[in-house]
């Protein structure tokens, strides 16, 4: 208001001061001219003041900030009516103004110590491969774009390097660099979008949401390194939507046709191990040309989610496909997750299981034995589950003794979480066969950023030896 | 399987229908049911609203755009977007009316695999009360 009535008292000026302009000689008309330029940069720079004053309350109380951008931007504004106080932060932007693209990203960043030399680092002496027991490691960089094409048209990708300090690779596997999802939406309705690209595969709830920071402990599931071994995408196309069968009640749901996996190397030689699980049966993986699909069969995967009220979520999801380059061979994998919330609590987990038809033998039939678990057959089914339990909190101490670091939006997680996983069902004790109990805590200063501190009781070969490789892994992870 | 996938489905749907507005703020008044439903489509009046259900004593506005209460990654970007609808319950017991407000929230953002669609989140408390109250008010006017 304040604003109006100075800029309404200037424009009087200039316009009182117009006719004499008119009437003036040479001289007094330049020095008119001035006068206004003078006067109109005045006016600039008393609007330009205002308005960064008016961000700056805004970003000091919410409320208002509402109040500038509703005088601002001018959006149509939903109140009710005669009312005060929090009835004046209800209103609406329906078109927020927002770049066309967001370039953004999120790195990690891992310091592990094991008691056994688990960490491969390519040194084979006597065919025995000599780990280290402690690194650091670079895990993951991913940048990544998002882009409104139009109002229905949007492309969203992810570019993965992995393990960057590299340059070569000593396995000759070429670095890890990989598209982990490239995808164009086009948006139909809130029940029916269309998606096709590199999609990730909706199987299990990790593998849609894998990003390292939105992860409260620093290793992933093991169910979700070896049955589903996220992050699990492949060149695909097909639907997602959700639908509100209730007034409080969600569903979510994501169907898509994929080239599906590969159980073999170019040359035959299977890839389905107890050691590697279905990690080297992954299209970004595949040794077929360009990982283009290695069969004619396409791969059908789906996953279902409702959330009857906020704070509770169930999952099931589905993945069906043949990953023979010769004949039929079933690579199914079935699902369950689950997320529990209230308040500070939270409970989360995932099953799923695995089953590979005839991987027990070779493309011609024969028996195919385990490179990896000597006397016994590739596996055929695999399977295992995690649970976990976070309880977030910030002590006020903290907030009143350091407020610049430990903020409203900073918080603590205490994490618990039970890992069980076995690549081969039909053989235990194998090199698949592990179990984890996980002690963590993190702290996020934002939302978005997080410093991790856990330590793994690592129970590896199954319960019959049950090798002890405790670990202790510090990390961080963060968006930006 | 087949009884656990029927033990699956029936659990989902008895939590659905467990699913209720308790918890949120509700006005009680002596007024009869039309006057509190006028009161409540009144106080809504603002918003596009996506079901009138009368006979149920349901209304629900559809998803209105807000402003975003977070920023996103280190740099503060904001692209974060927030979206949120109403839902109001009138309910005729022997003594009156209740009616119950609820406000549904959803975010997104265009960060990695969070842009692959909108999650939900708790409703802002004070918006709740703020409804609820203007609802109170347009009650104590029609003097019940």
């Amino acid at each position: 208001m304040r604003n109006i009535a100075i800029i309404g008292a200037l424009s009087a000026c200039l316009l009182c001061s117009a006719p004499f302009a008119a009437m003036a000689d040479e001289r007094t008309e330049k020095a008119l001219e001035e006068r206004i330029k003078r006067l109109e940069q005045l006016v600039e720079e008393l609007v330009k003041h205002e308005t960064k004053e008016a961000k700056t309350e805004g970003k000091e109380e919410g409320k208002e900030k509402i109040a500038v951008a509703k005088e601002v931007e001018k959006p149509p504004v939903y109140s009710f009516e005669s009312t005060s106080g929090g009835g004046k932060a209800v209103y609406a932007k329906p078109f927020v103004s927002s770049p066309k693209v967001t370039l953004g990203g999120y790195m990690d960043f891992l310091y592990q110590s094991a008691k056994n030399g688990n960490i491969q680092n390519g040194v084979v002496i006597n065919n025995t491969s000599i780990g280290t027991s402690s690194t650091f490691d670079q895990q993951r960089f991913v940048p990544f774009f998002y882009a409104d094409i139009t109002d229905r048209v949007k492309i969203a990708a992810e570019l993965e390097i992995e393990h960057g300090v590299r340059s070569v690779s000593n396995s000759g596997s070429g670095i890890e660099v990989s598209l982990e999802f490239a995808t164009i939406d086009y948006l139909i309705n809130e029940k029916l979008n269309f998606r096709g690209g590199i999609v990730l595969d909706p199987i299990g709830k990790f593998n849609l949401l894998h990003d390292s920071p939105l992860n409260d402990l620093s290793a992933r599931p093991l169910v979700d390194t070896q049955v589903i071994p996220s992050t699990m995408s492949e060149g695909g196309a097909g639907f997602y939507g959700t639908f509100y069968p209730s007034r409080l009640s969600k569903l979510d749901y994501e169907l898509y046709v994929t080239n599906g996996s590969s159980g073999y190397q170019t040359n035959g030689t299977p890839v389905i191990t107890a050691a590697a699980s279905l990690l080297n049966a992954r299209q970004r993986v595949s040794t077929t040309d360009d990982g283009l699909d290695n069969n004619n069969g396409k791969t059908v995967v789906g996953r279902l989610a409702f959330s009857p009220i906020l704070g509770i979520e169930l999952g099931g999801s589905g993945y069906f496909g043949n990953d023979s380059p010769t004949n039929y061979r079933p690579l199914s994998i079935i699902a369950a997750d689950w997320t529990f919330q209230k308040g500070p609590f939270q409970l989360i987990g995932e099953a799923a299981s695995a089953y590979i038809r005839h991987n027990s033998q070779d493309l011609f039939g024969n028996p195919a034995p385990d490179p990896t678990f000597p006397g016994h057959l590739l596996p055929q089914r695999m399977g295992g589950f995690y649970v976990q339990a976070n309880y977030h909190f910030m002590p006020d101490v903290l907030k009143s003794w350091a407020p610049s670091h430990f903020k409203d939006s900073s918080t603590f997680t205490g994490v618990l979480r039970w890992d069980q996983v076995n690549s081969n069902l039909d053989a235990p004790g194998g090199p698949g066969d592990v179990q984890r109990l996980t002690l963590g805590i993190n702290f996020r200063p934002i939302e978005e950023t997080v410093f991790r501190i856990d330590y793994q009781f690592n129970y590896e070969d199954g319960k019959l030896n049950r090798i002890n490789n405790n670990a202790l892994d510090l990390s961080i992870a963060t968006y930006f | 399987m087949t009884s656990r996938s029927l033990f699956f489905t029936i659990t989902c749907l008895l939590m659905a229908g467990c699913a209720s507005l308790a918890g949120k703020p509700t006005v009680s008044s002596s007024c009869s049911f039309e006057q509190a439903w006028d009161a409540v489509a009144a106080s809504l009046s603002d918003f596009p609203l996506q079901t009138v259900d009368k006979a149920s004593g349901a209304l629900e506005t559809s998803w209105v755009e807000a402003e975003a209460s977070t920023q996103a990654g280190l740099l503060g970007r904001e692209v974060n977007r927030e979206r949120f609808k109403y839902v109001v319950e009138v309910n005729a017991d022997g003594r009156g009316v209740t009616a119950g407000v609820a406000q549904l929230r959803e975010e997104w953002s265009p960060m990695g695999v969070q842009s692959r669609q909108w999650r939900a989140v708790p409703g802002n408390p004070s918006e709740e009360a703020a409804l609820a109250s203007a609802i109170s008010k347009r009650l104590k006017e029609k003097g019940c």
